[in-house]
């Protein structure tokens, strides 16, 4: 079993209202990051992630539950491991009035780095020669590129990512998911936070979803959306076929093209239950599934239990 | 700690509202100190002249009300005892040939001695303005550009980032309040030497000392701002809060059922620790007559620090707690 980067049990925060109602925006999240490659942190909007990220990073305080970074302890002991974190939580946050260099450097120098580390982390996110601009005059993209900087400037063991790409133009959501991939082979832990699911499935080895601020389902992204959750059935009486098949306890719809036989059965127990009342297939082909789906079914599924 | 600090001293170098408050400091005491060298410029022969004629006329306007009461004393309180011709002069302000025509200069000496309460006090309280502003936009603009967070992400022990940043304004402050005090006393000396003023041999002594205090002044002042923005997490909130400290408080102090209002005044106790103490006099409530038992009484200086001191600690407390334990946005 491979070393947990990222560990919580029972983590919960709850914010009080000034109405004096309590609001539950993580309520008892298990997550379990391994080492290496990049894990993506999936949910709907609101459903915890960046408040997740704030409490692992000290930034705000959890009101129950246990979190770990490295295996130690946080926040208690969180100075020992923040020199192996880099993070960007929600937006890039740097003084307007100084240049992107400028702003490189007080950090830097806070943990004691050379200011020459500075310009290799401008390098590796192509801002050199903008450098020296103001901050306040980046593009949004550069203003991302300058927060990935800056936790570069660390040489992180992990980097958590909170929702990178947002409002970039789709040159600079491909540039940043470049440098996500590459680091994540580099040996480096990516934690990505997003509510894209296409960004999760094309960039993330693995993945945790949490919706109403619990984990819904965590594993490989393949493990995931692997297993045919539907099958597509084409034989020459289909009315007949369908009934058959209700019968045998499938949930079976008809459309234009067949039957949509919605299982997690394999195709043995199909063709079996067909054959066995004279039906013969003319066509039994696999709907894999997507992230997308797997996603809607859990949300939806989450979202059903809270207002129940 | 010692990197920390270096990094909150570049940066509040590299803060261009840090900028402005040194020029600030510059320039305020520059005018100020201009302004008392004009007031108390050479006399000229022209202006011997205009004070003159101005005596002159002044003699020709009181010369009716002389005369009358030359002719009828009584009449202007004067008694049989005064010899007329002079308690009437008096009484009216009739000066013939221009004798008093030193008063129509309406200009004074230059005496440094006498500017340690007057102009370098309002030097003091300039820079001491200009301190909380630094302590509050130094700090105001992290909270502002969310860049709080960032920092915290590299240092995540919160009272030493509250430390290295308070002592960085604290310093600023002192050596801002130092510069503008410097300003000023250089102007007015290199003025006095320049018109053969004598200076007591003890002045600069009482200049170094009321600079000693104008300099811690500022640097709780500054630190003062800077708590109370981390508090508040705004600078305009504690904007606010200043300008009632200093603009408002006799108003509202006075409101409150309080037999001696001034000694709750944290004005009054800025200006006693500065000047070594404040005298003022004291009515009792209620009291409309001249004499219903007023009395002088003073703010000791140690009064003064113990007050002030009371309110920056208790600003640097609650900041440092409030820190520590809220979520950083």
């Amino acid at each position: 079993m491979s070393e947990l980067v990222i560990e919580t049990h029972g983590l919960r925060k709850a914010f009080r209202s000034r109405g004096g109602q309590t609001r539950v925006a993580v309520g008892g999240l298990d997550l379990a990051v391994p080492a290496g490659g990049v894990h993506g942190f999936l949910g709907p909007n609101g459903s915890g992630k960046t408040t997740t990220i704030r409490m692992l990073l000290g930034l705000a305080a959890a009101t129950s539950g246990q979190m770990r970074l490295f295996g130690v302890e946080v926040p208690q002991r969180l100075p020992e491991v923040i020199d192996r974190i880099g993070a960007v939580v929600e937006s890039p946050k740097f003084a307007p009035n100084f240049s992107g260099r400028q702003n490189l450097l007080l950090l830097s120098r806070s943990i004691g780095q050379p200011d020459s580390r500075v310009d290799e982390a401008l390098a590796e996110v192509s801002l050199t020669g903008r450098e020296d601009d103001h901050y306040r005059g980046y593009s949004l993209g550069m203003k991302q590129r300058l927060a990935i900087a800056a936790t570069l400037l660390k040489k992180p063991d992990l980097l958590i990512l909170d929702e990178p790409t947002n409002g970039l133009d789709p040159a600079g959501i491909r540039e940043i998911r470049e440098t996500i991939r590459r680091l994540g082979a580099s040996g480096v832990t990516v934690l990505l936070s997003s509510h894209i699911l296409a960004e999760v499935q094309q960039v993330c080895d693995s993945v945790t979803i949490i919706g109403e601020g619990r984990t819904l389902a965590s594993g490989n992204v393949a493990d995931l959306i692997a297993g045919t959750s539907a099958w597509r059935v084409v034989v020459a009486d289909a009315a007949r076929a369908a009934a058959v098949l209700g019968a045998a306890g499938f949930a079976v719809t008809t459309d234009e093209s067949g039957l949509l036989v919605e299982t997690d059965a394999d195709s043995a127990q199909i063709t079996r239950a067909l054959s066995e009342h004279g039906l013969h297939l003319q066509e039994l082909s696999p709907i894999r599934r997507d992230l997308e789906s797997v996603f809607l079914q859990l949300t939806s599924a989450a979202h059903e239990a809270e207002v129940a | 700690m010692r990197s920390l600090l270096k990094v909150e001293l570049t940066r509040l170098r590299w803060r261009r509202a840090v900028l402005v408050m040194l020029l600030g400091a510059v320039v305020a005491p520059l005018l100020i100190a201009a302004g008392v060298l004009w007031d108390t410029r050479p006399v000229s022969d022209a202006d011997i002249a205009r004070a003159k004629e101005d005596a002159q006329y002044s003699a020709e306007m009181s010369r009716p009300a002389y005369d009358d009461c030359v002719a009828d004393p009584s009449g202007y309180g004067v008694t049989a005892d005064d010899d007329p011709a002079s308690a009437c002069r008096d009484m009216v302000g009739y000066y013939p040939d221009s004798e008093n025509w030193q008063d129509y200069l309406y200009r004074s000496v230059l005496n440094l001695p006498a500017q340690l309460d007057e102009s370098a006090s309002a030097v003091a309280a300039i820079v001491v303005i200009l301190a909380i502003l630094l302590g509050t936009t130094f700090v105001g603009a992290d909270w502002a550009s969310g860049s709080m967070s960032n920092q915290l992400l590299f240092e995540p022990r919160r009272t030493r980032v509250w430390w290295a940043k308070g002592i960085t304004v604290a310093l600023a402050g002192a050596v801002l309040t130092l510069l503008g005090l410097v300003v000023f006393w250089a102007v007015l000396g290199t003025g006095a030497a320049l018109r053969d003023v004598s200076v007591p041999g003890s002045l600069w002594g009482d200049v170094a000392g009321h600079a000693g205090r104008a300099m811690i002044l500022g640097a709780a002042a500054a630190l003062a701002g800077f708590a109370l923005t981390m508090f508040f997490r705004s600078t305009v909130a504690t904007l606010g809060v200043v300008v009632v400290v200093t603009a408002l408080s006799s108003l509202i102090v006075g409101l409150m059922p309080i037999a001696d209002p001034i000694q709750w005044q944290p004005t009054m106790h800025a200006l006693a620790f500065l000047q070594n103490g404040f005298d003022y006099t004291y009515w009792p409530s209620n009291c409309w007559d001249s004499d219903c038992g007023e009395e002088e009484r003073t703010i000791s200086m140690l009064r003064g620090s113990l007050f002030l001191g009371t309110l920056v600690l208790a600003a640097v407390a609650a900041s440092l707690a409030s820190f520590r334990r809220r979520d950083v946005p």
